[in-house]
């Protein structure tokens, strides 16, 4: 009975953060389209809906109603659950993250280092994706997804060590209330470690300036370059998912979480938070051409990497004076 | 050194009637025997410093081809122009494309629109054709079964 | 225990066919690549895609008629092109063309390199990545266009010059609207380089990117922008004047290495020198009439001529062989795009897949041109 009702209370779990992840992932390309045409002197989709807001659906009925086709010489199955593994690994980590005190689906002794763990996963499925469709623009996609992923994967988990030295702890909640009041965000005691993390995020997620993987330009579309309909929109989802979870991620960690001040509610200044972070990698992308495959590399490892070594040995030289 | 000094040299250099060389409507013109080319045009390129090649043609006259190379220089912002008659059909004449890299595109166009074949040319591929296409299109004669004769105004 | 490494692990060449559907072949570009990871070995050009045999259409039109297709050789920059095959065929006919003509000519001929340039600008900062300059850019072309139809009642095919002159004078109102795009266009390129100019990024996928050097841009007969790159200071407008150029006032930017650094900086100036040729041209522009006179069939003495012109992608020229006819026995088209392409093989030799894109992104290259 009890296995029952534990089955059921899962469940509902996941249906309540899969309707958000739906419901955010939708905000976020009307709030993607909206931004970047103003970047571009442009005015963006404004007429499906008050102010555009239904384009998003207009698009995802769009997608849904594409055929599916699959190259004939590709690995059937690969192909087909490369986007599910891409967007399973960016989903799970939402299964940590502290919307705000108590809201959170599982408090994890290790949340941080469950998250990581998880997330890197969609690097699998990003090379199931290059590997599976049998073109050499999306086979070389998937590798350097794959070298860039790795790479800044290191300066990532680094960057945030000065955090978890900072609050003792590993778990998230743990972390956001370790950071009291506004100058108690750890931006202000980790203001490189911050930065840092913010560029190995956006080369995780592979947004410009680090979308090489994807780039345009060069691979046409890197690893989904074979996909279309519903299973390129399941990419496009996972995109927007990591997104708002790196997002979140850095919230959590540097930004004092849901804490805020006034009379919102927690969540809503967790989600807001979020938001700010989501505009600035919006602002990124619009803003800056895109690196090379080797400058990006050299950028990673010799510039990054050692910083946030760095930032490592300043804090903790910092916590053993004090 | 004016245009009449180049001429000078240029028939001090090929001497007996291999080669004629006068202005004609304000650009220096060379007419020379097809078999030449190379020679000349290494010492045009060399000596006389026509370091940049226009463009080369042909032109079909219906009973021979004629060549027409344009040569510029930088240094001395002379014109030149090289005049040679080929045979019609098969017209061979040596590649310049190892003195003007430029001349490789050009000589790989001119070949397969006129039926022209430059000797020793590095890559002799066709450039803007089909590869299973017949004829040589800019010839006066050609034809083809898909080519419908333009009505008569 | 004794661990063996293995020194020789067998790595393969493979090949990439890039175009002649790719999003930065701008246009029907194939290069097929043969690749060692992501450095390229070799870049070989296939062309012919957009081969409209242009050539031999000139065989069967007449002099006049054979304008309006003169356009569609450099889609992008029209007026150019009819500027060079006016000139080619004026001087094989013989006409002086009326001053007005003349000024009038350069006026939308310089409109034109500008807009033609902006089309460069916003594709070659896509290719690098960079999306928002190309709308930046494309807004100023949206003026241009306006101002060009304004003049000859179309916004990219223009065929409006005529041989000895051009088809209508000027509309009214257009001088101060130039004029006052002139002086609106010189802080927005200074925007342009705000974009881009400085950005660190920016400068590490350009500098030292696709080197080509003096000698070979000119044994490869580049011309325009990629020379002018590359040191040489050579501009048929300054150095073999046709038109109205010798009395108009224009420097000529030039770069130093030859980089695709350098080739970005000279086309950005040349829009800067560009709109001050306008401003001057409009200044001087006097009155009289806009058509030499020509008579109604064409009609030139047996003879040849070649008239070139500087194109906003190097020279442009036109070879026009006349046996007395109405039609030309042979119209030989010299483009720009056309040799500088020859010289990408060598360019991008050791670079990587993205370089390759930046390259071919400053070379500037327009299918239509290349194939004809």
């Amino acid at each position: 009975m009890t296995l029952l009702f534990e089955l059921i209370k899962q469940l509902i779990i996941a249906a309540v953060l899969l309707g958000f992840i739906a419901v955010n992932a939708m905000f976020l390309i009307w709030l993607e389209r909206r931004l970047c045409a103003r970047f571009q002197v442009r005015i963006g989709p404004n007429r499906v809906g008050f102010q555009g807001c239904l384009q998003p659906i207009a698009d995802m009925i769009k997608l849904l109603q594409k055929e599916n086709i699959v190259p004939k010489d590709s690995d059937q199955l690969i192909h087909l659950l490369a986007p599910i593994v891409v967007f399973t690994a960016a989903f799970m980590a939402y299964l940590s993250l502290p919307f705000g005190p108590k809201l959170i689906a599982l408090d994890m002794d290790m949340g941080i280092l469950y998250i990581f763990a998880v997330t890197t996963l969609s690097v699998i499925g990003i090379l199931m994706a290059g590997w599976g469709s049998n073109n050499k623009y999306s086979l070389l996609g998937g590798m350097r997804s794959v070298a860039q992923i790795i790479s800044y994967e290191i300066p990532l988990v680094l960057s945030i060590f000065g955090v978890i030295m900072l609050s003792n702890t590993l778990r998230l909640p743990g972390i956001v209330e370790s950071q009291k009041g506004f100058f108690g965000w750890y931006i202000f005691q980790q203001p490189l470690a911050f930065v840092i993390y913010i560029i190995a995020a956006t080369a995780e997620l592979n947004r410009a300036p680090f979308d090489i993987p994807e780039a345009e330009s060069e691979l046409t579309a890197g690893y989904h370059t074979e996909y279309s309909g519903m299973r390129f929109g399941i990419f496009f989802l996972a995109e927007f998912t990591s997104m708002f979870m790196v997002s979140a991620l850095a919230v959590c960690l540097f930004l004092g979480g849901w804490q805020g001040f006034g009379i919102l509610p927690a969540p809503l200044w967790f989600i807001g938070k979020c938001y700010a972070v989501i505009f600035l990698l919006i602002w990124f992308r619009w803003t800056f051409p895109r690196l090379r495959v080797d400058q990006l590399m050299a950028f990673g490892w010799k510039i990054l990497t050692p910083l946030a070594f760095l930032n490592i040995l300043v804090t903790g030289l910092l916590i053993s004076v004090k | 050194m004016t245009d009449q000094d180049r001429i000078k040299q240029l028939l001090e250099r090929f001497p007996g009637n291999s080669l004629t060389a006068a202005p004609d409507n304000g650009v220096l013109s060379v007419t020379i025997r097809p078999e030449n080319i190379a020679l000349v045009c290494s010492f045009l390129s060399g000596t006389l410093k026509y370091d940049y090649l226009h463009f080369l043609t042909c032109i079909d006259r219906t009973d021979k081809l004629e060549m027409r190379y344009y040569l510029y220089s930088y240094s001395h912002q002379g014109t030149l122009v090289i005049k040679t008659d080929i045979a019609r059909l098969n017209g061979k004449i040596s590649s310049v494309s190892s003195i003007w890299k430029t001349a490789e595109w050009h000589e790989r166009e001119t070949s397969e629109l006129f039926g022209v074949v430059f000797e020793g040319h590095p890559d002799p591929r066709r450039l803007l054709l089909d590869d299973d296409m017949d004829g040589h299109p800019l010839l006066k004669d050609f034809t083809h079964k898909v080519l419908v004769k333009l009505p008569k105004a | 225990m004794k661990y063996e490494i293995e020194k020789d692990i067998m790595t393969d060449n493979y090949y990439l066919n890039m175009g002649p559907q790719h999003p930065s072949t701008h246009g029907v570009l194939r290069l097929v690549l043969r690749l060692d990871g992501e450095t390229v070995l070799d870049a070989v050009p296939d062309l012919g895609y957009l081969h409209r045999g242009m050539e031999k259409i000139a065989e069967s039109r007449t002099y006049s008629q054979f304008l309006p297709f003169v356009d569609r050789i450099d889609y992008i920059a029209a007026l150019l092109n009819e500027h060079g095959y006016c000139l080619a065929v004026e001087k094989l006919l013989g006409v002086t063309v009326p001053a007005r003509a003349e000024y009038i000519r350069v006026i939308v001929a310089e409109l034109n390199r500008i807009a033609s340039h902006i089309v460069w600008y916003g594709p070659f900062a896509m290719d690098l990545g960079a999306i928002t300059p190309f709308l930046y850019a494309f807004r100023e072309r949206e003026m241009i266009l306006d101002m060009l139809e304004s003049v000859s009642g179309q916004r990219l095919t223009f065929a409006y010059m005529r041989i000895g002159g051009v088809r209508q004078d000027l509309p009214e109102g257009f001088i101060e609207k130039a004029r006052a795009f002139c002086k609106y266009l010189k802080p927005k390129i200074d925007e342009y380089e705000t974009l881009l100019t400085e950005n660190a990024i920016f400068l590490k996928r350009t500098k030292g990117v696709g080197i080509l050097s003096g000698e070979a841009a000119i044994n490869y007969g580049c011309t325009g922008p990629v020379l002018r790159g590359s040191g040489v200071k050579y501009d048929i407008r300054k150095n073999s004047p046709y038109s109205v150029y010798p009395e108009l006032e224009f420097d000529i930017p030039t770069g130093t290495v030859g980089d695709t650094w350098d080739r970005y900086k000279v086309r950005l100036e040349e829009m800067r020198q560009s709109a001050r040729i306008i401003e001057q041209a409009l200044e001087k522009l006097p009155s009289g009439p806009i058509m030499a006179e020509v008579p109604k069939i064409i009609k030139p003495a047996p003879g040849e001529a070649y008239g070139r012109a500087e194109s906003s992608r190097g020279e442009i020229g036109f070879f026009v062989v006349s046996d007395g006819t109405q039609y030309p026995v042979r119209l030989k088209i010299r483009t720009g795009s056309f040799s500088n392409l020859s010289a990408l093989r060598d360019l991008v030799k050791g670079l990587k897949i993205a370089d390759v894109v930046a390259v071919l992104g400053s070379i500037d290259i327009v299918l239509g041109e290349v194939d004809r």
